[in-house]
């Protein structure tokens, strides 16, 4: 969990990686007390491109309401992975194709990585832009992409973003803490728990401490919606 | 010049500056659940018991730590408040050992107002190297007010949790032995 700010600011101090309350927020006490700004590394490397070709030129560049550009890391489940950068406004689905698609055909690609989005390939048509997917309840996140093949067991993957989710949590609340190892042991038990994983996301979504535990439940419930019953398949197969 | 108000259930409150919800309900004597916060200790935010609905903001705000303002409108028992926790009361009655004793009266009672029936665990092995305290790691809870307590108030910082998510678990001295612990039986920590 320590790429979320507070727990961040917990570990460089020395101390367990954990969610803080907020607030305060870290602006107005961050690291040992005193007011810090927390930036992403990939917000700060945006600096130099405007410094070189100036705030004007920049902010030409990208949709109306996302100016500039953004950095998308493509999975070696696609044709060409790696990392691509491109401007705001950009389909999703223009970002695939210059991928060459998928290595196999896919069923969906996950946006934004645990916390981001699971789209299906009738969405892609939905422009890179903060925007524009907020509007269609889309996370961009970090903006990585994972490739979901076809023949990929949904049952494998809903228990692999379980544990993930789990084994991430800092244990500091009890939503996050007990919610996701709870869901990840339902997850196993069939079609038959899904009102109960269901309550058990929107709990976590309304009650966690931290974006950790408000954000993982997303593509576990698009997941659970695209995939039904074959999401919670007794046997995920491989 | 009147003092600004905040209402909480209706009711008219005094906004104090610093203070938290939490603190200003409880001082109208209006009682809002919470296991980890503690007068007079940092805020933990862990039990999330304390979540009250704030007019204007998005999601449910943790008492314990939201500040008060003026004008604010609180609204800490509503269906859907009650829903989540009866809901984490359930996770924390699955997960968390629970067998009645003097000193878990608190969550004991949460658990019957909010019609959650706890499992009784077994005995676990008790920590009795200590000449006043002892420690029973099946009725603990993990609620952390005695990390709190022993940090902010005795500083001897003896307690601390081990493990993430579900299994954290706490922590205390280089062996988890009291009488090998800094302890100095101070009591703040409620032992």
């Amino acid at each position: 969990v320590c790429g979320e700010e507070t727990a961040l600011l917990a570990a460089v101090e020395g101390l367990r990686g954990e969610a803080r309350p907020r607030p305060p927020y870290p602006a107005a006490r961050g690291l040992h007390g005193l007011p810090t700004v927390v930036n992403n590394v990939e917000t700060l490397v945006n600096v130099p491109a405007i410094l070189e070709i100036g705030p004007d030129a920049y902010a030409a560049l990208g949709s109306e309401r996302s100016r500039g550009t953004k950095a998308l890391c493509l999975n070696r489940g696609f044709a060409r992975p790696g990392i691509v950068e491109v401007e705001f406004g950009t389909p999703l689905s223009a970002v695939i194709e210059a991928a060459g698609g998928g290595a196999v055909p896919l069923a969906a690609v996950l946006l934004g990585g645990p916390m981001g989005s699971l789209l299906a390939p009738d969405a892609w048509d939905v422009p890179v832009c903060y925007g524009a997917m907020a509007e269609r309840g889309i996370r961009l996140g970090h903006g990585g992409l994972v490739a979901i093949p076809e023949d990929a067991s949904p049952a494998f993957l809903l228990r692999h973003l379980l544990a993930f989710a789990a084994q991430e949590s800092c244990g500091r609340c009890v939503p996050c803490a007990l919610g996701t190892a709870r869901a990840g042991a339902l997850a196993r038990e069939g079609p038959a728990a899904r009102a109960r994983i269901a309550r058990l996301l929107e709990l976590m979504e309304q009650a966690s401490l931290c974006g950790f535990g408000q954000l993982v439940p997303g593509p576990i419930r698009e997941l659970l919606e695209r995939f039904g019953d074959a999401a919670l398949a007794v046997d995920a197969g491989p | 010049v009147s003092a600004a108000l905040a209402w909480i259930d209706g009711r008219a409150v005094a906004v104090r500056d610093g203070e938290t919800i939490l603190a200003a309900a409880r001082r109208a004597g209006i009682a809002i659940p919470a296991l980890c916060a503690a007068d007079g200790l940092a805020a933990e935010g862990g039990c999330r018991l304390c979540l009250v609905e704030v007019e204007g903001a998005a999601r449910p705000l943790a008492a314990c730590h939201t500040p008060i303002r003026a004008e604010q409108i609180v609204r800490t028992a509503t269906p859907a408040l009650e829903r989540i926790r009866r809901e984490i009361l359930e996770l924390l009655a699955d997960e968390r050992p629970f067998r009645p004793n003097p000193r878990g009266v608190e969550y004991a009672g949460l658990l019957a107002r909010h019609g959650v029936a706890a499992r009784p665990s077994a005995a676990g092995e008790v920590d009795a190297t200590h000449p006043y305290l002892r420690f029973d790691p099946s009725l603990c809870i993990v609620c952390r007010r005695c990390v709190h307590a022993c940090d902010e108030i005795q500083g001897q910082s003896v307690f601390d949790v081990a493990g993430r998510g579900a299994a954290t678990r706490l922590l205390y001295g280089p062996s988890e032995r009291f009488a090998e612990s800094p302890c100095t039986a101070c009591g703040a920590c409620g032992g």
